[in-house]
């Protein structure tokens, strides 16, 4: 089941091919968009008048890019500190700790709306704020980890081989922290996929005319009681997205029983 | 026990400042003027002039100081748009908020919980059931559920959500709706605290006492699960009061999260910040709050007071 | 106090054995814990399971009491006061507790920490006997007194992180004799605790026993405290028992390597002389996974021969006990 979904949600982009974005206005008589099964637009159409699957397809698309570079951003700026945290100690751990406390007392819908304001619609904006509010919960989760790598005495030896400071920390701790780091980044991914419609429904993230799967839903928002579709079409790829990170994680977990700590805590 | 007390206040304390001074950071380091937020047609003089007198054009330290030193008094400016103060209007609406939350973090601990502990006394059947359930509710988001339970009940039932406002009918969906978004993580957690405690020594005493089921679950293994799931609770409630703003819009309710997702939308800075701050001290306050409750429910640790 | 309702004055007739064990096997998943285990405890009289770490002698303590983790299976018989509890659900074993005191192992694990002691006894009287709350605590009032634990009015009020290990564990025993049972299955309830304190746990316990007329199983894997307190011993290795008998024959004459090993661990500490190396049976113990083909403990033994890798041997009776050997002590070894 697993493998399915991860090849469903790879292959999604592939419909994304046809770049069909036209606005060939496929509306009924009375100005309303299109049902499901409409032989022209099997999955009907929008208050624009646009085809529902390309754009279905170009959000999911939208979602996995995001996902995929959020993912990746904040798991590295997590990572890194947590190292750093984890390694130097002291001051620095202090600092870093409360850093991250900070970042993680900050509530993210009014933050994001604040931050939003000053930063220019897109993807970019999307993945800079993903990035900022996604760091902190892994950096502590990862910092448990280096502390407890660190008791099992890697630092010691690596010490006594007569190694440097920063040398030790990424060549012998990082390789240690990597399955955790991986097991960890379907659960974010899938946390970066929601997140993503949320901003964008609430216009913080993505802009028009890209396709996001949280836009189209807030876009069509008025016509929703008569073309139930416009919801229920972008709810299922996202939450078929979702699961699909989820389930690939999950499968992680099971292949690595230590690593089952890490489970659905986030949000 | 007091010093313990007193670096967690230290620490909080240290936290809220941080978010203050990031905030403030923001508000210069990333691209936007507020004066030109403030009256997007002005321009040249007109502009200069207004930013003198909104202060902009002093050194960073001076406006941060003043910043600062409002905030102390309980002064966070005013609203860009509407000529009241950000601390007014947030009070006026933020009891809608707290409500919401409240209502929530109830529904979602009974329902959680009661799954959770169901759960771990069928893992076969209702276990999978659940886990698929919770997979499910996690993977939709939350302003999908509220729209959906728009279609489904505003069109049959009395319940008539969007009329807005801030009555006890209108409260229901709402509440239901951030509610299920929080269950599956509840169930999850309730249900491994549960096993937990099922498999723990104390418990295979009481079964070895012929103390029958029923009874174990309610003097054993609830006391024990209920310390987490209480600070669960806490620390939701308190990430829910900016939580809830998209639900809060969806539903026309009249909470700080919803005057921030329109202050946005308006361009009015001061109020998003606002919101912001009120977020960031309430789930500090609670994160404190919590880790002193524990410490106290607990009898290992309650001598220390 | 209400007499108890529904039990039937165990005392009443001495032939059956408050606990009987029949060939008893036990499984956890696809892995043997146990083969084959078979002994009986008398009235009165105290039976002390014997073993290394890993030897089985929890898990026959655990099985006779019907308290193995949901996972494992059993078959064979156990018969407590003559009732076949085997296949009994746990809702009808649960009705029969009352007769079966059991004391485990680590007491802080085993009281549940955020009731106070008061409440964790009461429980028993509430629960069987159906006391009031206010009834219950004087009840368990005047079973604490019985284990001698000082000041009982003021112990009930304290939580169990709050005692002494010692006190803990007398609680335990309190809990578990708390209604009179006929049987008492105490596992390892010396084991961590100081020696001193041990000392008057063992004290403890032979004289409940004589003034409660109880049989008692007892686990431990120290033969200094079989040598105090047991009638009768079982000695387990591998999941199963490979001498059992009297306590004096087997301390006499023991017939097995590994009893005479395990005597010769208790001579060696109680003589200890200056400038000897304590005897240690060398070797560990089979693992589960890794079962030994042959009698289990031919690894280890020094009178083994090729015989015993080949074939397990049976229990056999020898004199005045049963050993499970090809070639016990007191024949000759060529």
């Amino acid at each position: 089941m697993l493998c399915g979904l991860v090849i469903f949600a790879v292959a999604a982009p592939v419909f994304g091919n046809p770049n069909h974005q036209d606005y060939v206005n496929g509306l009924t008589a009375n100005g309303l968009p299109v049902g499901v099964g409409n032989s022209r637009y099997i999955l009907g159409t929008d208050t624009l008048g646009r085809s529902m699957l390309p754009r279905l397809a170009y959000g999911t698309r939208t979602s996995l890019t995001v996902a995929f570079i959020a993912n990746a951003t904040s798991l590295g700026v997590s990572a890194v500190v947590a190292l750093v945290a984890g390694f130097y100690r002291r001051w620095t751990e202090a600092v870093l700790m409360r850093l991250t406390d900070s970042f993680l007392a900050m509530p993210s819908i009014p933050t994001s709306l604040f931050l939003a304001a000053f930063l220019p619609g897109g993807i970019t904006r999307v993945v800079v704020i993903a990035t900022i509010f996604f760091w902190a919960y892994p950096a502590r989760v990862f910092y448990g980890e280096v502390l407890r790598l660190r008791r099992r005495g890697f630092v010691e030896s690596s010490e006594a081989a007569g190694a440097q400071g920063s040398t030790i920390m990424f060549r012998h701790i990082l390789p240690h922290l990597f399955p955790l780091v991986l097991t960890y980044a379907p659960l974010n991914a899938a946390s970066a996929v929601l997140f993503e419609s949320a901003l964008s429904f609430i216009g913080a993230g993505i802009t028009p005319p890209t396709a996001s799967l949280g836009r189209m839903i807030q876009e069509n928002q008025n016509a929703l009681s008569y073309s139930p579709h416009l919801l229920v079409e972008p709810t299922v790829l996202i939450l078929l997205v979702t699961m699909a990170f989820l389930l690939v994680g999950d499968g992680l977990k099971a292949r690595n029983p230590d690593l089952a700590r890490v489970s659905w805590l986030t949000h | 026990m007091t010093r313990r007390l007193m670096a967690r206040l230290g620490q909080a304390l240290l936290v809220v400042i941080f978010v203050v001074v990031l905030t403030f950071i923001l508000q210069y380091v990333l691209p936007g003027d507020p004066a030109h937020a403030l009256v997007p047609r002005a321009s040249g003089a007109v502009l200069e002039r207004l930013r003198e007198a909104l202060h902009l054009n002093d050194p960073l330290m001076v406006q941060f100081a003043r910043y600062f030193g409002g905030l102390l008094r309980g002064n966070l400016g005013q609203s860009y748009v509407q000529q009241r103060s950000v601390v007014s209007l947030i009070a006026e609406r933020l009891p809608a908020t707290l409500l919401l939350a409240f209502a929530a973090v109830v529904i979602q601990t009974l329902i959680g919980s009661a799954l959770g502990v169901a759960a771990a006394f069928r893992p076969k059947v209702v276990g999978k059931a659940v886990t698929s359930i919770d997979l499910v509710l996690f993977s939709t988001p939350s302003f999908t559920i509220g729209l959906l339970l728009i279609l489904l009940f505003g069109f049959r039932l009395h319940l008539l959500p969007v009329a807005g406002g801030f009555g006890l009918l209108q409260l229901v969906l709402p509440a239901i709706t951030v509610a299920l978004g929080g269950v599956p993580w509840y169930a999850q957690i309730v249900r491994e605290e549960t096993i937990q405690s099922l498999s723990s020594p104390y418990v295979r005493t009481a079964i070895a006492k012929g103390v029958p089921d029923r009874r174990i679950i309610r003097t054993h293994v609830l006391r024990n699960i209920f310390p987490p799931i209480l600070t669960m609770a806490g620390l939701d409630f308190a990430g829910l009061i900016s939580g809830v703003a998209i639900v809060e819009s969806i539903f026309g309710w009249p909470g700080i999260g919803q005057l921030a997702i329109s202050s946005s939308n308006s361009e009015d800075r001061p109020v998003v910040l606002g919101v912001v701050l009120i977020g960031t001290v309430a789930i500090v306050v609670f994160n404190l709050v919590v880790d002193i409750l524990q410490m106290y429910l607990d009898p290992r640790t309650r001598q220390g007071f | 106090m209400r007499p108890a309702p529904a039990l039937e004055d165990p005392r009443g007739d001495p032939r059956i054995p408050p606990l009987a064990v029949e060939d008893l096997q036990v499984w956890y998943g696809d892995l043997q814990a146990l083969s084959d285990v078979t002994f009986e405890v008398q009235p009165g009289k105290v039976l002390a399971l014997i073993g290394e770490t890993g030897s089985g002698k929890s898990t026959a303590a655990l099985a006779a009491a019907r308290l193995l983790p949901p996972k494992s299976r059993i078959e064979g018989h156990i018969f407590l006061d003559g009732v076949d509890i085997t296949t009994m659900t746990r809702e009808e074993v649960r009705v029969l507790r009352p007769r079966l005191g059991f004391v485990s192992q680590d007491a802080m694990a085993a009281l549940n920490p955020v009731l106070s002691v008061g409440t964790q006894v009461a429980e028993m009287f509430e629960v069987h006997l159906g006391s009031s709350k206010s009834e219950a605590l004087q009840q368990a009032i005047q079973i604490l007194r019985k284990v001698q634990i000082p000041d009982p009015p003021a112990v009930v009020k304290l939580y169990p992180h709050q005692l002494s290990g010692g006190m803990r564990q007398r609680v335990m025993i309190a809990i578990a004799l708390a209604l009179g049972p006929r049987l008492l299955i105490a596992d390892e309830p010396t084991t961590g605790l100081d020696v001193s304190v041990q000392a008057e746990i063992l004290r403890l316990a032979i004289a409940l026993r004589d003034e409660s007329g109880a049989g008692v199983l007892w686990i431990t894997h120290d033969m200094g405290v079989v040598a105090e307190l047991a009638d009768a011993v079982a000695v387990m290795y591998a999941g199963r028992i490979v001498e059992d008998g009297p306590a004096e024959v087997l301390f006499d004459v023991p017939r097995h390597p590994y009893t005479e090993a395990l005597l010769r661990t208790l001579y060696d500490l109680r003589t200890g002389s200056r400038g000897e190396r304590l005897y240690q049976i060398a070797g560990q113990p089979p693992s589960l996974q890794s079962p030994i083909p042959g009698c289990p403990f031919h690894p280890r033994c020094p009178r083994a021969k090729e015989l015993c890798e080949q074939m397990e041997p049976s229990l056999e009776a020898m004199g005045g006990s049963r050993a499970a050997c090809h070639f016990p002590l007191g024949t000759e070894v060529t």
